[in-house]
């Protein structure tokens, strides 16, 4: 019989066993997310102290890739800020998981746009920016201020929310760009129906995985016919075993 | 039970301290009014029936010639600053209820004036000629030998107790050492203070405070609990209460004068940690934090900027220093400081800094979690978004709340952060029939811009009040861009909001559309006119 007479350890509650760690480990250093991203990023979350673009590549879904990716970590506790967007729906960011009680934003940092983005790295632990054109000395010291600070730097280029429009984005000194490429909308007819997700096709494009180009599908908020909607993404794969491609 | 001794106090108390503040005299009809009620009337306008509550319209019909002051607050508290100030000559224990009432503890300064009388006198005396500067009656009035301690606006009393002091003072009397419980107990029951209270007291056949001081107190226990204890020590003249004294916030102020002004953000950082220091020491000192910190900086060209700082729980000088380099930083750094002489003159530093801790309160001490750590994250946080507000303003950075409603739009508020939240919100949680259903449209642009829906031969697409739609949806013109073909669409669903409010009802109808160009967006109808309420992005 295993385990009889054998004295039974309570387990200690995982949070303290976290803080009372002596060492640092490489998947503490992990921000979680959603299942589709992992495949996307090459790693099971969002390492922090990354920076990653998000880009549009001629498609609609920077915004929504952006706020599924940081959707996981969000409703886990961790902080996010946004800047620069300026027209965010935050009704459909909390659809796909954002947690709205730790999400702050700053619509308009006008010409502070660095000393803002600087200032939020030294605090939260994801912020999102709307990077107007910036010099490259602009951008290695928003890299390094996020890895110095262990925060994720995630960089949109191309959202509808934003105002400020870049024609080349960040080209250098970022951990993994996710261009938007394609995508589809499902669940309108011709006069009947209704919006039920968005398919958005990505290429991740990796500086430390192999291999260093991967694509995928994500669905935004989930797959058509999941019924109660729970905001998650799916890729490629599981979209096709859904029936729907 | 026996509470502690009553304390003998002298209560100064100015019946209509409204009308007083705003420069009235007793004998004018003037009635103050808030938000459309009276809330304090003068002597001659109660006489003719004016009283507090009215409305207004119902003083003006009974009183002819009745002048109608609106309330202001801070006028009032100015003006008894000056009275306090006046009392604070007699003793330094002086405590303010409200403006219009202010208690000082006699047993000390009743000494040194030569007994209680003289010193009631004195004090009342001292108020009366406070008048000439209030706008209330040029010459100090001869005190009336039969009633000394009343006045045209005052009236002064000495009793045990504030309690009993203060209806001592409606009356303009000194009771006796002891002798309180005598005086109160032919005052009607209402004195007491609690309306629920003297109204069941009232009901139980009760109407005085001395039938109510007669009560055994076991059985007052018993019935009315440790409150109506409470209340039966007030009645029974055992006010036993300490005077809360006035906080004296003015003296915690730290302020430093640059020669020469400061330019650039070194020096003006070597200030802020002097200042930080001196002022957390002398918070410190004195076991207290504030929850406010005030910022006060002069440029030297004169310029006054301000700003408050909001923070629970300590000040450390690291702490303020920081806030204070971040504030300094910002101003040096924005157009703000250099205002309108930016070219013309040399550069413009800071000439003086100032630190005004405001909403005082003892230190209590702070929460740390297991294993002593601060609660990192909210204050962690905190800092930086304050730092992010020193740069560009506190509305600059706002927190999303998820309110009730049906569009996208109006079911998200925002609070700029550190602020509290607004207690009249529509609640999330109810139905809200006709809401958008999941996904909402990741874009919602602050103001809805204007879009056209054609049908096949171009023509305006509209949507009639049965919510059908007058043709079929073509193509879209999205933000004046060239118009682009429809793929697919849905709708429209018409909704009717408020139509119990001519003034917010609003009728929409919304069509969700996807073009050929790949984009989607929200459309909604009002009055014929399209918008784009959303785009998905």
């Amino acid at each position: 019989m295993p385990g009889a007479g054998q004295r039974v350890r309570p387990a200690v509650p995982g949070l303290i066993v976290q803080r009372i760690r002596p060492l640092v480990l490489a998947r503490d250093e992990l921000l979680p997310v959603a299942p589709g991203f992992v495949e996307l990023l090459g790693t099971p979350g969002l390492r922090r102290g990354s920076t990653l673009v998000i880009a549009a590549d001629g498609a609609r879904g920077t915004t929504s890739v952006a706020f599924g990716l940081i959707a996981e970590a969000s409703s886990l506790g961790a902080w996010c800020a946004a800047v620069g967007l300026e027209d965010l729906g935050l009704v459909a960011a909390n659809e796909l998981g954002v947690a709205l009680d730790r999400l702050v934003l700053v619509p308009r940092p006008a010409r502070r746009f660095t000393t803002v983005v600087a200032a939020l790295l030294d605090g939260c632990d994801i912020v999102l920016a709307a990077a107007p054109e910036l010099t490259p000395a602009d951008r290695r010291r928003l890299g390094v201020r996020a890895r110095e600070r262990r925060a994720v730097l995630v960089v949109l280029a191309g959202s509808q929310a934003a105002s400020a429009v870049v024609s080349r984005p960040w080209p250098d000194g970022v951990d993994v760009r996710l261009s938007v490429t394609g995508g589809s909308f499902t669940g309108l007819g011709v006069g009947s129906g209704r919006m039920c997700s968005h398919r958005v096709d990505v290429v991740a494009t990796r500086r430390a995985a192999s291999p260093r180009e991967k694509r995928a599908s994500l669905w935004f908020p989930s797959l058509p016919g999941d019924i109660p909607f729970t905001p998650r993404v799916a890729t490629e794969a599981a979209a096709g075993s859904a029936g729907t491609r | 039970m026996r509470g502690p001794i009553p304390e003998r106090t002298l209560v100064l108390w100015c019946p209509d301290w409204p009308v007083s503040a705003a420069g009235h005299r007793s004998e004018e009809a003037v009635a103050v009014v808030e938000a459309g009620k009276v809330i304090a009337a003068s002597a001659a306008a109660r006489r003719s029936g004016v009283h507090p509550f009215q409305r207004r319209r119902q003083a003006e019909s009974c009183c002819s010639g009745l002048a109608i002051v609106s309330r202001d607050p801070g006028a009032e508290v100015r003006a008894f600053e000056s009275v306090v100030v006046a009392l604070e000559r007699f003793g330094a224990l002086v405590a303010v209820r409200r403006p219009g009432w202010a208690a000082l503890a006699t047993r000390g300064p009743a000494r040194y004036f030569g007994g209680e009388e003289s010193f009631a006198v004195d004090v009342a005396e001292t108020v009366a000629a406070l008048g000439d500067r209030l706008g209330l009656g040029g010459v100090p009035q001869p005190a009336d030998k039969r009633a000394p301690l009343v006045g045209d606006w005052w009236r002064v009393g000495i009793a045990d107790g504030p309690f009993a002091a203060a209806i001592a003072a409606q009356q303009g009397c000194i009771v006796p050492r002891g002798g309180a419980r005598v005086f109160l107990a032919p005052f009607d029951i209402e004195h007491i203070g609690s309306a629920e209270l003297s109204d069941l007291l009232r009901r139980l056949g009760i109407t005085t405070l001395g039938g109510f001081a007669a009560l055994k107190e076991v059985d007052v226990l018993a019935r009315f609990g440790p409150e109506g204890t409470r209340l039966h020590h007030l009645a029974r003249g055992l006010d036993g209460r300490s005077l809360d004294v006035r906080p004296r916030p003015r003296d915690l102020a730290v302020e430093t004068l640059l020669e020469p002004p400061a330019v650039n953000v070194d020096t003006a950082a070597f200030i802020a940690k002097n200042l930080a220091g001196k002022l957390c020491k002398r918070l410190s000192g004195e076991g207290l934090v504030c929850s406010f910190l005030g910022i006060e900086v002069e440029t030297s060209t004169g310029n006054r900027l301000e700003r408050r700082w909001a923070h629970e729980g300590a000040w450390t000088p690291a702490f303020v220093a920081e806030r204070l380099r971040w504030q300094l930083e910002a101003w040096l750094a924005g157009p703000d400081l250099f205002g309108s002489a930016d070219e013309t003159s040399e550069q413009v530093g800071i000439a003086r800094v100032r630190l005004v801790p405001t909403d005082v309160v003892a230190d209590t001490g702070r929460q740390l979690e297991l294993w002593g750590r601060p609660r990192t994250d909210g204050e962690r946080v905190a800092r930086v978004f304050a730092r992010v507000q020193g740069l560009l303003g506190p509305e600059a950075v706002v927190r999303p709340l998820l309110v009730g409603g049906r569009g996208p739009a109006e079911r998200v508020r925002f609070v700029p952060f550190g602020d509290p939240i607004p207690a009249r919100l529509a609640d999330a949680a109810l139905p809200w029939p006709g809401q958008l259903p999941c996904p909402n449209p990741i874009v919602v642009p602050q103001e809805p811009y204007p879009a056209e829906v054609l049908d096949g031969d171009g023509r305006h697409v509209g949507v009639d009040g049965r919510g059908t739609p007058s043709g079929v949806p073509a193509s879209v013109v999205v933000g004046g861009r060239p118009p682009s073909s429809v793929v697919a669409w849905a709708g429209p669903w018409p909704i009717d909001e408020q139509w119990w409010d001519t003034a917010t009802h609003r009728r929409r109808a919304r069509i969700q559309v996807v073009t050929a160009d790949g984009d989607a967006h929200l459309l909604a109808v009002d009055r014929g006119r399209w918008i784009v309420e959303g785009s998905y992005d």
